[in-house]
């Protein structure tokens, strides 16, 4: 039977990400979007055996409050009468944030750190939009036991929302529409 | 009976060219899409080399502020839908639109010429062009946005088919388009080291295989197909059939590709176990073939697991020579590429790879397209962060 699990963080409230890392370096790779996924996934997953061939889902609404350096490429990418320069953002502005940040730009990323950590290898996909679109994916599968699926919302205050769960195919709600976020926490 | 599925008709724009016939044309000559960058200046970066997406042999104009993929997405939309009888004789509730993309335009000029800017401003979203797109177009059933970075439209395509296979009712548009031809997004492919720092001639910056590959070459474009099964598809718009999909994650490292290539090779064998063949029934593998040092590594690694000592005997290719490196749309453009070779039977060199790395062990087609009787290809596409996924094609006589 279905079931799920959700979770949210406030702005500035830490995210336990650490406490479920086997190599704690690995957290520069995070952003909070990144790390509330395997939080809410490895507390959903406690206890239990998952195969790893268990496919996952995974969808993820606008990057809504980090802005991964842009101001500071702004600054330095400025010139004197206050417009864009491509000299300067050749010379200044590009090199003025860490490569680390294209960890954080791309969608794929919760979703595959969280496989790493979880060592996950089944089916999978991410989906731009927290709508039932994701559904479209985790319908499709040839897979007969439990899926994961997931959804990620970043508020614009920086608050975290999350939800993760554990779904057999003919439980998925493929004619629901709405948030994915409300469709899954249906089965928390 | 279990429905046959096909790819009906094509929507493309590419480095090399846009509508089926000059994209067919460019392929099949072996034309070069790789220049210097021009979309915006780039003169001062390290790196300037980029395949732009092309129309009657011109790079396709756009202003900073545009979102460039999603002008590909609306034109290769338009070269397909209109006319497209398998497509307009299903009902608008039949009709799903399921597309690989890529991350958010940003106008980064803008915004940094902007006094007081804010940023969400500044960011285009492939979201809204998807719904314009299905608007226009009379998609009246589900759409989703498949970002699983370089795999995102193979992925697309491969639950279309799946989809189609379990209701023959269904048309689905499928494919992608992406574009990281701006400024904030090349610096980013740049800070993770990938591009290609060829020096010599631009247009040879990309070359898979080659024992001198250097890095991608990011490219831009759209594919676009129509996902229908016998019920519904129009014979004359048949493009190949589709019959095995496969996807997979290598729970590896984010950096890199599992070097030994142990999911890429279950999520291939997944795609032939699903079409219901053997690894010997596979003619050629259209291979991802970014032109890293550590992909084609990977990709050999996984070619042995599919085809044990028939590894080095069953050609490959890689359309990133010809076209670059499209990230989310790079599913999409290949598959098409994929079945041109069904239709035309040959498989297609790797156009930049004039010394194969020997220690593949691949049997890289290389100068001329090579003439062989094909009835499957099998298509094979990983991403970075370490997602795969795959499809088998069948011709169709």
């Amino acid at each position: 039977m279905a079931t799920a699990r959700r979770e949210s963080w406030g702005s500035t409230e830490p995210i336990a990400l650490k406490e479920y890392l086997r190599l704690k370096k690995w957290a520069k790779y995070y952003d909070r979007r990144s790390a509330g996924a395997l939080v809410v996934l490895a507390r959903l997953l406690a206890g239990r055996q998952i195969d790893p061939r268990t496919p996952i889902h995974w969808a993820l609404g606008d990057l809504e409050f980090q802005d991964y350096g842009l101001e500071t490429i702004r600054e330095k990418s400025r010139d004197e009468a206050g417009t864009w320069s491509s000299e300067r953002f050749a010379r200044e502005g590009m090199h003025s944030v860490s490569p680390l940040t294209q960890f954080k730009v791309l969608y794929n990323m919760p979703l595959c750190l969280a496989a790493m950590e979880l060592d996950l290898v089944g089916e999978n996909s991410v989906t731009h939009g927290l709508d039932e679109g994701m559904l479209v994916s985790a319908v499709a599968t040839a897979w007969e036991g439990d899926m994961i699926l997931g959804a990620t919302r970043c508020r614009a205050d920086g608050g975290i929302d999350c939800v993760a769960a554990l779904a057999r195919r003919d439980e998925i709600p493929l004619d629901r529409r709405g948030d994915i976020l409300e469709i899954l926490g249906e089965w928390t | 009976m279990t429905e046959r599925v096909f790819l009906c008709g094509a929507g493309v724009v590419s480095p090399i060219g846009s509508g089926w016939d000059e994209f067919r044309q460019g392929v099949l000559e072996g034309r070069h899409g790789c220049a210097r960058l021009t979309v915006f200046d780039g003169t001062l970066l390290p790196v300037h080399l980029a395949a732009e997406a092309r129309a009657n042999a011109k790079v396709i104009p756009s202003a900073d502020r545009d979102d460039r993929k999603s002008i590909f997405l609306a034109m290769a939309a338009s070269q397909i839908l209109p006319t497209h009888r398998g497509w307009n004789a299903v009902a608008p509730a039949l009709r799903w639109a399921l597309l690989g993309g890529g991350i958010e335009h940003f106008d980064l000029a803008g915004y940094t010429s902007d006094p007081d800017p804010d940023w969400r401003l500044y960011q285009r979203h492939l979201r809204v062009a998807v719904e314009e797109l299905c608007s226009t177009y009379g998609v009246g059933g589900m759409r989703s946005v498949n970002v699983s970075a370089c795999v995102g439209a193979t992925q697309a395509m491969g639950v279309a088919f799946r989809h189609v296979r379990a209701n023959p009712d269904l048309a689905i548009l499928a494919g992608g388009t992406d574009s990281m031809l701006s400024p904030l997004h090349y610096m980013g492919f740049h800070h993770l080291g990938a591009l290609s720092e060829w020096n010599g001639d631009p247009a040879l910056a990309c070359r898979p295989f080659d024992a001198d590959r250097c890095g991608i070459v990011l490219g831009e474009g759209a594919g676009l197909t129509v996902v229908q099964s016998d019920r519904t598809a129009h014979p004359s718009e048949i493009l190949a059939e589709i019959v095995g999909y496969g996807t997979t994650l290598d729970a590896h490292m984010v950096t890199d590709p599992d070097p030994e290539g142990t999911q890429l090779a279950r999520c291939a064998l997944d795609a032939i176990a699903d079409a219901k063949i053997r690894p010997e029934d596979v003619d050629c593998v259209h291979l991802h073939g970014t032109g890293t040092p550590k992909n084609e590594p990977a990709e050999a690694a996984a070619m042995r697991r599919i085809f044990g000592s028939r590894a080095s005997e069953v050609p490959v290719f890689s359309l990133k020579g010809q076209v670059g490196h499209l990230v989310g749309a790079c599913g999409a453009v290949e598959t098409l590429a994929a079945a041109l070779c069904l239709r035309e039977q040959v498989v297609l060199p790797t156009v930049n790879c004039m010394r194969v790395d020997q220690s593949l062990g691949l049997r890289v087609v290389q100068g001329e397209p090579l003439a062989m009787p094909l009835r499957h290809i099998l298509k094979l596409n990983a991403a970075f962060g370490g997602q795969n996924a795959a499809l088998v094609l069948r011709r169709v006589p």
